[in-house]
């Protein structure tokens, strides 16, 4: 039981005390009322408080205790910055400030502090729109401010270095309060102590902050100005192309390409009888050949060239002639115009009756069947007629015919066929009916 | 890649790139011996650089290990005749290509298990077209740049999709393909290139009056076309090669995402990973086989 109170009361002393959320400024000084003696009562903790808010008096502590004056001094002088700020009495403090220099260093404003800030806003977000709510505050407008002590607040240009804001004192001890406790108070009672704790404390956090924040800022501005309308747009719905073997696709497939090359050119097979040392020695040869050659005189006899020039003119000629003037000409213009005429009739005839054919289907009626029956004769009919002009015609031209007549014969010999099959499937089922009927 | 800046052409001026198959396998079994074709050629590169001062000839060979620049006109001094017997076009040209063929012959033993009897036209064309494009970004006046392709051996349908692939780029950067074809069969690849790209294809049918055939045709710089009639091919053979088995194909499967070929059915497609759906039955899958059949 001992053993763990010890621990629970060990832990506590462990546990860091955060700074007092109460404010300096609220320590009133004290009056006794008969005299004009004013008493501030400082401890420990609130000069901690006070270093800390006030970076500005901590420097001015280390640089002028104990050299230039006591700490007692120091803390007086402090102490009547203080209290010429609380009277609001801003041509006083100035007053004051011009004839006592170490005065004038806690009424001023805090220089630290304000390196401090310069710091933060160019930490803000660029993009940031500061001014678009710079009058919200009211501050500007006539009977508008803030409340402190019974006294209203106002903005006055005059003297503005000697006069601290609420807002500001609000907004340093907010900062403060949230950084929290670096310096252990009760370990230090001596105030110099407190102080070097203190600087010691801040010099590591500085050191931490780099010079990557320039960056990311850049950065963050670039991200931010560019005009989304005029970027290429980010996610096209495409699919990449993702082949899965580049050697594959592009390189040759040996195995298959020897296979290959055979079956165009009976010659390749002949050649690959022939070595490859050869093949080179023979080309090597015609080479040299040609080196010690004077180009041959003439390159070309003129009968040949002769040759070469009749051979062009004829098929260009040619090409213009039958192929240039006509360039959607078919099959069907090469026939003679009787053949032709009679293959169209008869597409069309095949159309129509195949229309009639398939839409009888399924049988329902005798009358469908009836029908049926006579689109079958004629097709047949059509058939024959086909097959006849087909051995009347030329032999050169009867290629080309059979060629066109085939699609039609192949649609006619389908309809012919289901109509078999149909026929043969009820025969076979009305003589089962009959059986039936009669069993 | 950001394309080239404007182009200034001055209309009378080409630069010509020609590649030269140099494919030996082809060569031991042609009618047409190499030295002549290299004589003809010769003249026929001659006559283009007396055509205009300032055409530009660069040659390219396309070997069957390798390819490379062997002449470049611009940077060698011309008009200057090396031993009085021959120009010096002709010298440092065979020169090049003696050397190149020697780097060739040793590419190929040290892969000499398989061997490969194309040519890389592929590869000749893409340096061919590297070449324009660096012309394109130097100076602001370039020559009117075209392609010849002197080729014999059959096409490489391993090749396929490089040639394919160079033959757009030429059409996107306005460069014509020609294509003077002095094998046996003619080449589907160099019909679609120079048809795609507005070039001239030709298959010259008497092998010893080549030198008249590229005179007569391929000299003409493009401006002179506009006024002229060359012969046009009545076909072009627009058969594709699958990229399975890497077969000439005149009818296969489609992948409708990424337009790849292949010639049987597949489950998946090779190239971009899309699945495919189920046909209902045989009959309905042939009906989707899209025909390419050769127009000639």
């Amino acid at each position: 039981m001992q053993k763990l109170l010890d621990n629970d009361s060990s832990r506590k002393s462990n546990q860091r005390v955060g700074f007092k959320s109460v404010m300096i400024s609220d320590i009133r000084p004290l009056t006794d009322g008969r005299t004009n003696k004013v008493t501030f009562s400082l401890t420990p903790e609130i000069i901690l408080q006070i270093f800390a808010e006030k970076p500005a008096v901590h420097r001015a502590f280390l640089n002028l205790v104990p050299k230039k004056m006591t700490e007692m001094e120091f803390w007086t002088k402090y102490c009547r910055a203080e209290y010429l700020n609380r009277t609001k009495n801003v041509h006083a403090a100035a007053a004051e400030a011009a004839e006592d220099e170490e005065l004038a260093l806690f009424l001023k404003e805090d220089d630290i502090l304000a390196t401090e800030v310069r710091k933060k806003i160019r930490r803000v977000d660029p993009t940031l729109d500061m001014e678009a709510d710079e009058g919200d505050d009211y501050m500007h407008l006539p009977g508008h401010g803030i409340f402190r002590d019974g006294s209203k607040e106002l903005n006055e240009s005059q003297h503005d270095i000697y006069r601290r804001t609420l807002l500001q004192d609000l907004n340093r001890h907010a900062a403060v309060v949230l950084e929290g406790r670096t310096v252990d108070v009760e370990m230090e009672d001596n105030t110099r102590a407190v102080a070097e704790a203190l600087a010691r404390s801040k010099q590591g956090k500085e050191g931490a902050d780099g010079n990557e924040k320039n960056e990311e800022k850049l950065d963050r501005v670039s991200r931010s100005t560019t005009l989304e309308d005029l970027q290429p747009p980010h996610s096209l719905p495409l699919a990449p192309l993702s082949i899965k073997d580049a050697r594959d696709y592009f390189d040759s497939q040996q195995g298959n390409t020897l296979k290959t090359s055979g079956d165009p050119s009976g010659k390749m097979e002949s050649l690959s009888s022939l070595s490859t040392q050869e093949a080179y020695g023979s080309i090597r040869d015609a080479i040299s050949e040609m080196k010690s050659m004077v180009v041959s005189d003439p390159i070309i006899k003129p009968e040949v060239a002769l040759k070469v020039f009749n051979g062009l003119t004829h098929s260009i000629s040619s090409i213009k002639y039958n192929h240039g003037k006509n360039p959607r000409e078919s099959v069907l213009d090469r026939l003679p115009t009787v053949t032709k005429e009679k293959l169209l009739q008869h597409w069309t005839c095949i159309q129509e009756l195949l229309k009639h054919f398939w839409s009888s289907y399924p049988i329902t009626t005798p009358y469908l069947y009836a029908k049926v029956s006579r689109l079958k004769d004629a097709m047949s009919n059509i058939y024959r007629q086909l097959e006849e002009m087909k051995a009347s015609l030329q032999s050169d031209l009867r290629h080309q015919v059979s060629l066109l007549v085939r699609p039609m014969q192949q649609a006619l010999d389908a309809a012919i066929q289901h109509h078999d099959a149909d026929l043969q499937k009820r025969s076979a089922k009305s003589c089962e009916e009959r059986l039936n009927g009669y069993v | 890649m950001a394309s080239a800046p404007s182009k200034l052409y001055s209309d009378d001026v080409s630069l010509v790139v020609v590649l030269l198959d140099t494919n030996p396998f082809f060569w031991t079994t042609s009618t047409l011996s190499f030295s002549h074709f290299l004589s003809h050629v010769l003249a026929f590169l001659n006559a283009i650089l007396t055509l205009n001062q300032l055409n530009q000839v660069v040659i390219i060979a396309t070997g069957c290990n390798s390819c490379d620049y062997i002449y470049d006109s611009s940077k060698t001094a011309n008009q200057s005749f090396g031993n009085g017997r021959m120009p010096t076009l002709c010298t440092t040209l065979l020169q090049n290509l003696e050397e190149f063929m020697t780097k060739d012959e040793k590419l190929g033993i040290e892969e000499a298990e398989e061997r490969i009897t194309g040519s890389l036209l592929s590869g000749s064309l893409s340096m061919a077209l590297c070449y324009i494009q660096r012309v394109f970004r130097s100076g602001s006046l370039h020559p009117q740049p075209r392609i010849l392709c002197l080729q014999g051996s059959p096409d490489g349908p391993e090749q396929y999709v490089a040639i394919m692939n160079a033959i757009f780029s030429a059409q996107r950067s306005m460069v014509p393909i020609d294509s003077c074809y002095i094998g046996a069969q003619n080449s589907a690849f160099l019909q679609q290139a120079s048809y795609i790209t507005g070039g001239v294809h030709h298959k010259p049918q008497q092998l010893d009056g080549l030198f008249q055939y590229l005179l007569t045709i391929f000299a003409t710089d493009l401006h002179s076309r506009s006024f002229l009639q060359l012969p046009k091919p009545v076909g072009v053979d627009f058969r594709a090669s699958c990229f399975c088995h890497k077969n000439t194909i005149d009818m296969g499967y489609i992948c409708s995402v990424c337009l790849s070929i292949f010639c049987t059915r597949h489950k998946e497609c090779s190239t971009c990973g899309s699945t495919f759906g189920h046909a209902q039955s045989d009959d309905a899958s042939a009906t989707n086989r899209k025909r390419k059949a050769p127009d000639s």
